[in-house]
This record gives structure tokens, C-alpha cells and sequence, in this order.
């Protein structure tokens, strides 16, 4: 196998194929990772959310925002509101801004409901300035368009985005699940299959002082608390896999299981850790 | 029995499942080995024990004296997916209940699902194994993530030495 590392929005990435990839490969794929941040990034202000931020209007969205959206529209559903990419003004506020600042608002801005913006036939209308923070599920979806360029070339490619990762091939591939409080050490191990997706996320690492972390509670505006890390296994699709990870921060396995074909792993802040039936893999009790 | 709280709130949801599904369909592992212990008792804690009890598992199985051992069941039950089975096996220790499993046999995904609320894993305090010792093709975590956001924390951090 052969590995290609480089760095790209603010992570590292890591594709794995049969044979080096061609040059002109490796140009699409950076260039697409370009065109997504230039429209997705907070932490740029020449990307489309820095304009949407700015104030209220109407914009031209690229193709992937529909399955995006949509996404977003049934976690938004299924957490009763905890995740909403509006909470990225909030997000902001808190210190995890473009800046970097990690400096926290006293008064944090409120978070507007996903349901006020409309996306319609590729047409973004919003009535006051909002700041998209599409974190949730936006790696994700990057992962999957990533691994759709290279998958027109091999049919043997792993992509991993720090944390997303999709594998395409024949064989199954070994996973550990990293301790999200002791990265030498592994909570348990998935095997995933030839088109799935696998996503992990953890509040402790992106976390600056007083309890505060990248994964809000859209609902409080604040950190949550009781979930500390997530792993979701999902046939087929990054964006799916990444988006109910961050879900099961917020919702019931037992209502997530019910509505999306997947698979889980949680850890609780008290050590404690649940995972589905199903799960391809085995936890270490 | 001396189980974390949550873990009794396990036992609890899958023993009321238990009380719910099966009809006195229940063997156990000395009856099945040919020991004294006749099939009919072996049934006994699921047919006896009184459901509104289900909130404190321990309860029923001890005030009812059945004999320690592992018990498995199978048991269906109708549904709006359709007829479903799950497969139960419970440890009895001491009179109360150990270990419970209780493993999903649905052959049609709404009904999967349904059963899904109370097969899950659950565990306390995973303290895993070190990654030397796994023979793992990649590792999945947030150690390597947001090179920007850690150069910034490893930036404060200077800055707060300095």
C-alpha cells in the first residue's frame, strides 16, 4: 500500500492506494478540498459563510449543500435542536473563532433555529446574518467527495481525514478506537467493510479553559457534558457517519438506531460506554 | 450482588423484557445436562415474577428461590414490523440475578430496530488496551485532529510560560 499525507483544512489527512497516485490525481483532490473550504470555512473571511455571515441575503450554493442540508435537517429533528449549524456565531463567541482566540464572550450570541434559513434549488435566502458552522458533518462530506475523485482512478483507497474516514476496496480493515483520555490506548477495536464509513469525535481535545469544547448544545449555547466520545460506523457515506457522531452527543442510541442505519460506540464523562448490538468490531470490557 | 446503579437499570430493562416475551419457554443448563432441576422451574422467573416489579430486578428472583444457574429463552412476540423473536440468557447468583443477555433474532429491519433499545453493550470504566498490542491497520480518535486549534492551545501555553 501506498500512504499520501498531506495537511488541508486544519488536519491531517492520510489516502492509501494499491499505487502512488498520479499527479493530476493528487491536483484534484487538493483543488477540491480548496473549492469546499472557500465556501464552507468559518476561518476564512473570503468563504461564502464569512459572506452569509456578514448579513442577510441570497447566495448561490454548490451541489453538495442539498445532501448536506438535508442532513442537517433530520439531526436537527432527531436532537430536538442540539444540533444546528447555526450554533456557529455561538461556537464563536465562546473562543473558537477564526482567530483562534479561544478567548470566551461574556454574552455569547443566541443560537437562531436551523429552520430559519432556506435552501431551495440550490438558492441560500436568509434574513439576517447567520454564521453556518457546518462542523457536524462537513469533514465528512469532504471525506466522501475526496474519495470519490480517487475512486474513479483505483478501486483499492482508504481516506482518512483525522478522525473520517472512508474505505473502499475488498478487504476489511482493523480500527482502533483511540481512549479519548489516553491516546496509547484503545477503548476497543471495529472492523469495517468495503464501503463503509467509520467517524470518531471527542470533546477533549479541541477544548480550551472552563469546560469548553467545539461540540454545543445548540438548545444552551453551552458545551455538553455528558457524552465525551463518539465512533459511527454507516454504510456508504462519511457525511452520514460524521453527522450521527455528533448526534450521539446529544440523542438517544435507541432513537438514532430506529432512524439511521448505523452503528455506534459512546463513552459517558463517567468512564462509562455503550455501543449497538451490531457493531463490527469488539469494545475491550 | 454488589452491580453499579446503571448496570442494575440494565438487568432491570432486559429482566422486564424477559417477564414480557417469554412463555414459560425457559430451560436451564442443569436441566439440559440432565441434573435434577426440572425444566418447569427453570421457567418458574419468567412465568412468577411479577412485572410492576421491574424496577427492582433482584426482588422477585429472590423472594421466589430459584436455583442458581444460567437460564436461556427464546421468546416472540408481535409488533407492528411483524413476529419477532429475541434469545435471553440470564445468570442467577445467590438468588438474584447476575448477567443478562439478551440478543435480537428479528429477520425484518423494523423490527431489528425495535429490539435494538435493550441489546446494546454497555460497560463501566473501559480502561482498554494499549495500541501496541492491537494489530490495527489505523486508529480512530481526535489525538491527531485540528492542527490549527492545537497550534493555537500550544501558542497560549508558550505564551503563559513566558
Amino acid at each position: 500500500m501506498h500512504a499520501w499525507t498531506f495537511e488541508a483544512i486544519g488536519t491531517a489527512w492520510q489516502i492509501d492506494t494499491r499505487e502512488p497516485l498520479a499527479p493530476d490525481v493528487r491536483a484534484a483532490v487538493l483543488g477540491r478540498i480548496e473549492r469546499f473550504d472557500e465556501v464552507w470555512s468559518r476561518f476564512r473571511d473570503d468563504s461564502l459563510v464569512a459572506a452569509v455571515a456578514r448579513g442577510a441575503g441570497r447566495w448561490h450554493v454548490p451541489d453538495e449543500a442539498g445532501a448536506l442540508f438535508e442532513l442537517f435537517t433530520e439531526l436537527d429533528d432527531v436532537t430536538d435542536g442540539a444540533v444546528n449549524p447555526l450554533v456557529g456565531q455561538t461556537l464563536s463567541d465562546l473562543g473558537y473563532d477564526a482567530s483562534y482566540s479561544l478567548t470566551a464572550s461574556d454574552e455569547p450570541a443566541g443560537t437562531p433555529p436551523w429552520s430559519s434559513i432556506d435552501l431551495s434549488a440550490g438558492v441560500l435566502t436568509t434574513s439576517g446574518p447567520v454564521l453556518i458552522d457546518v462542523g457536524a458533518a462537513g469533514k465528512g462530506l469532504l471525506v466522501d467527495l475526496v474519495a470519490g475523485i480517487v475512486g474513479r482512478e483505483v478501486d483499492q483507497l482508504t481516506v482518512d481525514a483525522s478522525g473520517d474516514l472512508y474505505h473502499g476496496g475488498t478487504a476489511p480493515l482493523r480500527i482502533a478506537l483511540e481512549h479519548p483520555l489516553d491516546a496509547a490506548r484503545a477503548i476497543g477495536v471495529a472492523e469495517i467493510g468495503p464501503g463503509d464509513a467509520l467517524c470518531a469525535s471527542a470533546t477533549n481535545r479541541r477544548a480550551w479553559g472552563d469546560g469548553l469544547h467545539h461540540v454545543l448544545d445548540a438548545r444552551t449555547g453551552r458545551p455538553t457534558s455528558d457524552v465525551i466520545a463518539t465512533w459511527v460506523v454507516a454504510p456508504r457515506s462519511c457525511m452520514r457517519a460524521d453527522g450521527l457522531a455528533t448526534a450521539h452527543f446529544f440523542a438517544d442510541p435507541a432513537l438514532l438506531m430506529e432512524r439511521f442505519d448505523h452503528q455506534f460506540v459512546r463513552m459517558h464523562a463517567d468512564g462509562r460506554v455503550q455501543w449497538s448490538p451490531d457493531l463490527p468490531g469488539e469494545i475491550f470490557t | 450482588m454488589n452491580l453499579p446503579a446503571h448496570k442494575k437499570m440494565l438487568s432491570a430493562a432486559a429482566a422486564a423484557s424477559v417477564l414480557l416475551i417469554t412463555a414459560a419457554c425457559g430451560t436451564s443448563e442443569e436441566s439440559d445436562s440432565g441434573a435434577s432441576t426440572p425444566a418447569a422451574t427453570s421457567a418458574a422467573p419468567t412465568s412468577d415474577a411479577p412485572t410492576e416489579e421491574s424496577e427492582t430486578p433482584d426482588v422477585g428472583a429472590e423472594e421466589a428461590g430459584y436455583a442458581d444457574g444460567t437460564y436461556e429463552a427464546e421468546g416472540s412476540y408481535s409488533n407492528p414490523g411483524g413476529e419477532s423473536t429475541v434469545k435471553v440468557e440470564l445468570t442467577l447468583s445467590d438468588g438474584t440475578i447476575s448477567d443478562v443477555t439478551v440478543t435480537p433474532e428479528a429477520s425484518n429491519g423494523t423490527s431489528k430496530q425495535y429490539q435494538t433499545q435493550f441489546a446494546g453493550g454497555i460497560a463501566d470504566q473501559v480502561v482498554g488496551k494499549s495500541l501496541d498490542d492491537l494489530d490495527v491497520s489505523k486508529v480512530a480518535g481526535s489525538s491527531l485532529t485540528a492542527t490549527g486549534f492545537n497550534d493555537a492551545i500550544d501558542q497560549i501555553k508558550a505564551e503563559a510560560n513566558a
